[in-house]
């Protein structure tokens, strides 16, 4: 029957196909397209330097710009900055490590399993409203002191429910009528798995992944409140201690700008994974 | 020979269908009608052996339908295509799940493709595909383990009144090249009168049957025939019995 349809009727068929991005001006666009951003960075630093300025006796809990940088280019230079990075991102990566899957294995029992739904929600959404600070020590104790190791499961502890909740949506928001089409073609619970639960979740875990990301850093921080030795949370507790405000900001300058890069690599791999979505016009 | 044994099916205490016995001989096409919630859809699905009945059974050439058959195609309203596959994966799934080689499934795929007339749209995701193109993909993701039976539940239903034409027609073309069982339920007076050869009736909650009605129009059809005088009263007589029913 191929040949029926006139060529009119599939031109015609072709209008939804995507015309081809134009190249021509596009760096210059992007560019424009940042400017907005940029523009709120300048508004900020204008407003912190005020700020500094005018408030003299603040000297001891605001640092001036200046004296920020200055700060920035000696713990750079002397490898403290680099030191408590590595340790930050080591705990950071464990943290998704053992987060994210565990997660994902919960949720994905939940949204499945009735009997695991009554008996596991409630401490699950329960648990989220208490606050990470009073249980850190207790689990920082527990877990053999403060440490890389301590410290990661108090990161892994607050991604696992914006993860968790990003599995039980996108597993559950999965139309009955394609679990009946995989019925219907005799598919296994494994091939259900990976070539629907998955693929069609994707979108929504993308999403969890990249609340989990900017969350773990802060994790971090606060792990590393109870008597770590090492961290941009160690550094920026003892900056404050040693009322060395530039050392704060140093820190969480930094923290921040880790937080951005791994939302940009999550990003990235969304828009690689799922590049079947209709380009957004 | 598909055959309707006594089928009866229950939900809770509602009942949906009632004792409904009826043929589908093999090539023959057979459109099913009645009033909207009769449970047109639930007897499919008992065919497609998606659900089991509560009473009597569907059999096929002489088994009885248990569980979802490779012989059996089935095609819903919706294409209900995997947005993140091509259409080539898309149609391809059924030999995937089946463990079939890719080289295989590559050709078998193909070869549907052309048939479907999608062969220019094979790495194009669903979100890209008109309407009338992702129900033609839906079509040969289930004709691609070349089924015996075909069973359609509103297969056009969703598409405009130009689209639906062309897939009317191009049906009825695949049906008389390659002498499938179609069994296919519709809302259309016009459209079950058109491709079928029989048209079963069933009665509005809980379903039973309410009359068989033969179409004699000569093969193949052509779209001039929805005017001939035959055609008219044959519509009238099936709308009648729709409105008994």
């Amino acid at each position: 029957m191929a040949h029926l349809i006139s060529q009119a009727t599939r031109t015609a068929e072709a209008r939804t196909i995507r015309a081809p991005a134009v190249p021509a001006a596009s760096r210059l666009r992007r560019l424009w397209n940042r400017l907005p951003a940029l523009l709120v960075a300048i508004i900020i630093l204008v407003l912190w330097h005020v700020q500094t300025r005018e408030s003299a006796s603040l000297a001891f809990v605001i640092a001036t710009p200046e004296a920020v940088w200055q700060t920035f280019g000696q713990l750079l230079s002397n490898g403290t900055l680099i030191n408590h990075l590595g340790t930050t991102l080591l705990e950071v990566l464990l943290g998704l490590l053992l987060g994210v899957p565990s997660a994902l294995l919960l949720g994905y029992l939940i949204a499945r399993n009735r009997f695991a739904e009554r008996t596991l929600a409630p401490y699950v959404v329960g648990f989220q409203a208490v606050p990470l600070v009073a249980i850190a020590p207790i689990l920082i104790t527990r877990l053999g002191g403060p440490g890389v190791a301590s410290v990661s499961a108090v990161a892994a502890l607050i991604v696992f429910f914006p993860m968790l909740m990003s599995t039980l949506v996108g597993i559950r928001g999965i139309p009955p009528e394609l679990r009946e089409l995989f019925r219907a073609l005799n598919a296994t619970r494994w091939q259900t798995f990976r070539r629907l639960e998955l693929p069609a979740a994707a979108p929504s875990l993308f999403g969890g992944l990249k609340i989990s990301v900017t969350l773990v850093v802060v994790g971090t921080v606060v792990g590393e409140a109870y008597g770590a030795t090492a961290g941009l949370g160690y550094m920026i507790f003892s900056s404050r201690f040693m009322y060395n405000p530039a050392g704060v900001m140093v820190g969480v300058i930094t923290l921040t700008a880790l937080a951005l890069l791994l939302y940009e690599c999550v990003a990235r791999l969304e828009r690689y994974v799922l590049r079947w979505r209709a380009p957004q016009p | 020979m598909l055959r309707f044994e006594a089928v009866s099916q229950r939900f809770g205490t509602l009942e949906a269908l009632s004792n409904i016995s009826f043929d589908v001989p093999d090539g023959a096409f057979v459109c099913l009608v009645g009033p909207s919630g009769c449970g047109k859809t639930t007897l499919l699905k008992i065919a497609a052996g998606l659900i089991g009945a509560s009473r009597g059974r569907v059999t096929l050439n002489g088994a009885p339908i248990n569980t979802p058959r490779r012989e059996i195609g089935i095609l819903f309203q919706q294409p209900n295509l995997l947005p993140y596959l091509s259409t080539r994966a898309n149609v391809e799934l059924p030999l995937a799940l089946r463990g079939i080689s890719r080289p295989e499934r590559r050709t078998t795929a193909e070869r549907v493709l052309h048939q479907i007339g999608l062969a220019d749209f094979a790495e194009v995701y669903p979100s890209q595909l008109s309407g009338g193109m992702a129900q033609r993909a839906a079509l040969g993701r289930a004709l691609v383990q070349n089924p015996s039976v075909l069973l359609m539940d509103e297969p056009f239903g969703a598409l405009d009144a130009m689209t639906r034409e062309h897939m009317q027609l191009e049906l009825l073309q695949l049906w008389q090249h390659t002498g499938k069982t179609i069994l296919m339920v519709t809302h259309s007076i016009t459209e079950a009168i058109f491709m079928a050869d029989r048209v079963v009736v069933l009665t509005a909650r809980p379903g039973r049957l309410h009359t068989e009605i033969s179409v004699p129009l000569a093969r193949p059809r052509h779209l001039e025939m929805v005017h001939s005088p035959e055609f008219g009263s044959l519509a009238s007589q099936l709308r009648a019995q729709i409105s008994l029913a």
